[in-house]
């Protein structure tokens, strides 16, 4: 009880003593993890309580000490009613998919509580909170999010879970921290692709890859030159563009998204490029292959490849980049 | 906190705040000007259409220059923005104008909490159980509000929302009371209380003209109510003396301003033992009964050599005090010798019929004896009426009353009475006060009301002192013995509480009033003496402001402990045993060989151990089934762990 005790009072310094830890996958709200503090309307509550004693003692009104008593007993009670919309609850990590850099990664994270708890906020750092009420019973899964600016793992650390529900006078809070990361993938940066024919200043280096009418493959925007019994009337109905019918011959062999043929000085330049053209050529059902400086993806096309060279693109010269 | 409606507040909650504030301001209507009111009235109107209608707030500049105008408006009104009118006004008018400028969560919470401090300001015109239950009902709404406007996104039901705060303010009644009861009071005023703080109470005042205690015999307020350590002294004894009066012009008399103190007044013959508690007057005197000795009187008071008492402040809050009355003041014959001739001053001029039939009479007794009986026999026997509603007199208001009207009510059988001694060349005076009252048999308390005003008189005659003679006892015996009500003739209009009332109706009457008297002495008059006088009886002893501190911190901390028990209870009981109940089965199902690992889920293991022990399987099935459903299902059943320790209990392995 003793040590129960010392750890509810002194959370945090348990919390310090006990070193940054790392939680496992599902965390369960208890005083050895909830602080609670009182807000700043919470402070003006305590600066209230006071004036209502000073008018209660000067003009002797026993009822105003009632009132005075009566709202002490009330913040008093909205500790404990604060405290307990935080206590019990179950947060367990869930998924996060791989964003490019610039969109916010939206890291879930499951709810669940032993009753109705109204107005929790959660959110990573100094971020604005997200709100969830958990008044249903079973899991709510929560989206939090993170913005992004650069590729490579991101790591928000301890994510902030909170409530000043029901007065507003404390806040209770607590940090878990799952070691979730998300998988940031360069910002494309688009540029002139696939001149056809010839080694691109600005692009990838295609090597044989023909444009054929053997199989038709997808359709694309018309270009200058399609002929004509290969626009796809039908679908260009649908859309604002002329859609060509884009035939690819399956022995043609593979588009080369090379790092040593782009000429941008900058890495991240180069990233960005090669993240764009990845996309465009999935976009368009071309065959594609990446080097890098001490890598290289054989050429193939689909979804594990996509995300294969993006992955590769993302973690680019990081320490981490397998971990 | 992030806004994430552009409307803000949403609109049921503003028109709840809107609700809200005019209950909190209603009460005030009654003693705020009508303009005042009316404008914090369109205020609120303004802003709950502002709100319907969707219009935008008022601009920056706007506010200003309302607040510039509430505030120069309450300086035109009382000359000052201090005190408790002027501020209960400003008060009431700058949160009426808060409620235009809402425009974050701040500015609302701001609002409830004005709203929570001008509550307090209602008590400064009543402490009635009324306004207390009415007061605790807007305190409701206020937290409701401080409820919905604590939830940034979606709102709770509203019906959840008021359950909650009537909840959460039911649990702050145990703190409520140990700080009520334990919190050290401090007597007197902590900085000096405005001269208004008890303004508009009736009662006696330093003057008495003809017309004067019939008027104030029109109000029911309580002036005071006295409790007797013994049996109650007959009526025709409770004469309650609060002022003498012994200075006359002809037609008004008044207060000398200093008498001196007397110390050594012993008193005579039988004496009663009394406690009044006095109803705030706003003036430094205490009645007491007559006839008072110094001994024993509350701190700070003295003893006139008039027998009234006076205290240095005024009565601006409930007051208690005990003190002895005597038959007899015992030797008064040493008082101050300016006491004499003042009571024998008479004006230069007019009452000329008065004054020479006194000095006739006089002249016709044998001594100031009989005088005074012929005097009295007069009133008894010719055509004099006792009535509330007398002729109205002019300067010789004496004359007029003794000789033409010959119809009044007690101060002119007083004043006429006075002036006849004194012109007979007896020093005489006025004395006011409050006599017999209406007994309480359900507290075993007298009540004395303005109703029960009075004057009579003081003669002095030599070997004797000071005697009292009350004119109206000659003219309408009653008075004395039975009350007001018996003592005018039939067909008199009186107020209605005068009336005699049906037996059940009286009785309600005592109730109410036994049920005021208690309120009033423990919950209104709950002050440092009587919080003493409680924890001694309660056997404490004597507890010091140190000790008070240190059983409030104890307390509070014990209700603390036993709240969080309460309020966390459920959760934590059927966990620890749920739990319990589920480690004992791992237990047993290890001794059986099947360990149970660390990263091992319930489902997994109870799969793994059926796959082992298929002849336990319905078993296993049925306690994961209930563990699960208690530790991880919303809102778990207590029975369901008593019937998971049973499962687990009777487990053969």
């Amino acid at each position: 009880m003793q040590s129960n005790l010392l750890s509810t009072l002194f959370p945090m310094l348990t919390n310090w003593l006990q070193g940054q830890h790392v939680d496992a996958g599902c965390v369960t709200l208890n005083r050895r993890r909830i602080y609670i503090l009182p807000t700043r309307r919470g402070l003006f509550f305590a600066l209230l309580l006071l004036l209502l004693l000073l008018g209660s003692i000067n003009y002797a009104l026993s009822l105003g000490f009632v009132l005075t008593f009566l709202l002490a007993g009330l913040g008093h009670v909205a500790m404990l009613h604060t405290y307990r919309n935080m206590s019990g609850m179950q947060i367990s990590v869930g998924a996060v998919a791989p964003v490019y850099a610039g969109e916010p990664a939206h890291f879930y994270v499951s709810l669940e509580a032993p009753g109705p708890r109204p107005a929790i906020g959660l959110h990573f750092k100094k971020q604005a909170p997200v709100w969830a009420d958990l008044l249903e019973p079973g899991a709510q899964s929560i989206a939090v999010p993170m913005p992004t600016t650069q590729r490579g793992w991101l790591q928000p650390g301890r994510m902030t879970i909170f409530s000043n529900f029901p007065l507003g006078l404390f806040r209770a809070w607590s940090y878990v921290d799952f070691d979730a990361r998300c998988l940031v993938y360069p910002r494309p940066l688009p540029s002139r692709l696939f001149t056809h024919g010839e080694h691109s200043a600005q692009g990838g280096t295609l090597h044989s890859q023909q444009e054929g009418a053997d199989d038709f493959s997808t359709l694309r925007a018309y270009r200058l030159g399609d002929a004509p019994r290969h626009v796809a009337w039908k679908a260009s109905t649908k859309s604002l563009n002329l859609l060509t019918k884009h035939f690819v011959n399956p022995s043609a062999a593979a588009l080369w998204l090379d790092w040593q043929a782009l000429t941008d000085a900058d890495t991240e330049t180069r990233l960005a490029r090669l993240c764009a053209m990845l996309l465009e050529a999935e976009r368009t059902q071309l065959t594609y292959g990446l080097r890098l400086p001490g890598k290289e993806i054989a050429p193939a096309l689909g979804t594990a490849q996509r995300e294969h060279c993006l992955k590769a693109l993302a973690l680019f010269g990081r320490d981490n980049a397998d971990a | 906190m992030q806004m994430l409606n552009p409307i803000w507040p949403p609109r049921p909650l503003l028109y709840g705040l809107v609700a809200a504030l005019a209950l909190v301001f209603a009460p005030h209507a009654q003693h705020l000007p009508l303009w005042l009111s009316a404008l914090v009235g369109a205020v609120l109107l303004w802003r709950f259409l502002m709100a319907r209608q969707n219009i935008a707030l008022p601009r920056k500049w706007l506010l200003f220059a309302l607040a510039f105008a509430a505030v120069a408006g309450v300086l035109l009104q009382y000359k000052t923005v201090f005190g408790r009118e002027a501020g209960v006004a400003l008060l009431t008018l700058m949160v009426s104008l808060k409620l235009l400028e809402t425009k974050g969560e701040r500015d609302v919470w701001i609002i409830v909490f004005l709203g929570y401090f001008l509550l307090l300001t209602h008590f400064l015109y009543s402490q009635s159980v009324f306004m207390a239950l009415y007061l605790l009902f807007v305190a409701w709404l206020l937290t409701t509000l401080l409820i919905a406007f604590s939830q940034p996104r979606a709102q709770l039901p509203w019906r959840a929302q008021f359950s909650l705060s009537a909840k959460m303010l039911l649990q702050s009644i145990p703190v409520m009371l140990l700080l009520f009861f334990l919190f050290p009071r401090i007597s007197g005023p902590l900085w000096n209380l405005p001269n208004d703080a008890a303004a508009g109470q009736t009662g006696l005042s330093e003057t008495m003209a003809p017309g004067l205690i019939s008027q104030l015999v029109q109000s029911d307020s309580v002036a005071f109510r006295v409790e007797f350590d013994g049996p109650l002294p007959p009526a025709a004894q409770r004469y309650f003396r609060v002022l003498v009066l012994d200075h006359f012009d002809g037609y008004t008399w008044r207060t000398r301003r200093a008498y001196t103190q007397i110390n050594s007044l012993q008193g005579q013959g039988p004496s009663v033992r009394y406690t009044i508690t006095l109803e705030p007057h706003n003036k430094p005197w205490l009645p007491v009964m007559d006839f008072a000795v110094p001994a024993g009187l509350p701190a700070g008071s003295r003893l006139n050599s008039d027998f009234s008492v006076t205290q240095r402040e005024l009565v601006q809050q409930r007051k208690r005090y005990t003190a002895t009355a005597y038959a007899s003041p015992g030797n008064t014959l040493d008082t101050d010798e300016n006491d004499l001739p003042r009571a024998s001053e008479l004006p230069v001029a007019g009452n000329p019929r008065a004054r020479a039939f006194a000095q006739q009479l006089r002249r016709a007794s044998r001594d100031d004896q009989e005088f005074i009986d012929k005097i009295l026999a007069r009133f008894h026997n010719e055509t004099y009426v006792y009535t509330l509603k007398p002729p109205r007199l002019g300067s010789n208001s004496v004359d007029e009353f003794l000789f033409d009207t010959k119809r009044g009510f007690c101060e002119h059988y007083a004043s006429s009475f006075t002036y006849l001694m004194r012109a007979g060349g007896i020093p005489s005076r006025i004395v006011t006060g409050y006599l017999s009252g209406e007994f309480n048999k359900l507290g075993n308390y007298l009540i004395v009301r303005q109703a029960d005003a009075h004057a009579w008189s003081e003669v002095w005659l030599p070997n004797r002192g000071w005697v009292r003679v009350d004119p109206t006892a000659a003219v309408a015996p009653s008075r004395i013995e039975q009350g007001i009500a018996n003592a005018l003739p039939a067909g008199e209009a009186l107020p209605l509480f005068l009336r005699n009332p049906s037996p059940w109706m009286k009785q309600l009457r005592f109730s109410w009033d036994s049920f005021n008297n208690n309120w009033n002495q423990w919950v209104l008059g709950y002050d440092q003496e009587r919080q003493v006088s409680f924890f001694a009886r309660l056997g404490f002893g004597i507890l010091s402001w140190q000790d008070l501190g240190v059983y409030l911190i104890l307390g509070i901390g014990a209700l603390f402990v036993l709240l969080a028990a309460f309020t966390l209870r459920r959760r934590q009981v059927v966990c620890s045993k749920v739990e319990r109940a589920y480690a004992q089965f791992c237990q047993r199902m290890a001794r059986a060989g099947i360990q149970r690992a660390a990263s091992e889920g319930p489902l997994d293991f109870a799969q793994r151990a059926k796959i082992k022990r298929p002849d336990l399987a319905p078993r296993i099935e049925s306690i994961t089934c209930l563990y699960v459903a208690l530790r991880y299902g919303y809102c778990p059943k207590p029975e369901w762990s008593i019937e998971l320790k049973r499962a687990v209990a009777t487990l053969k392995i």
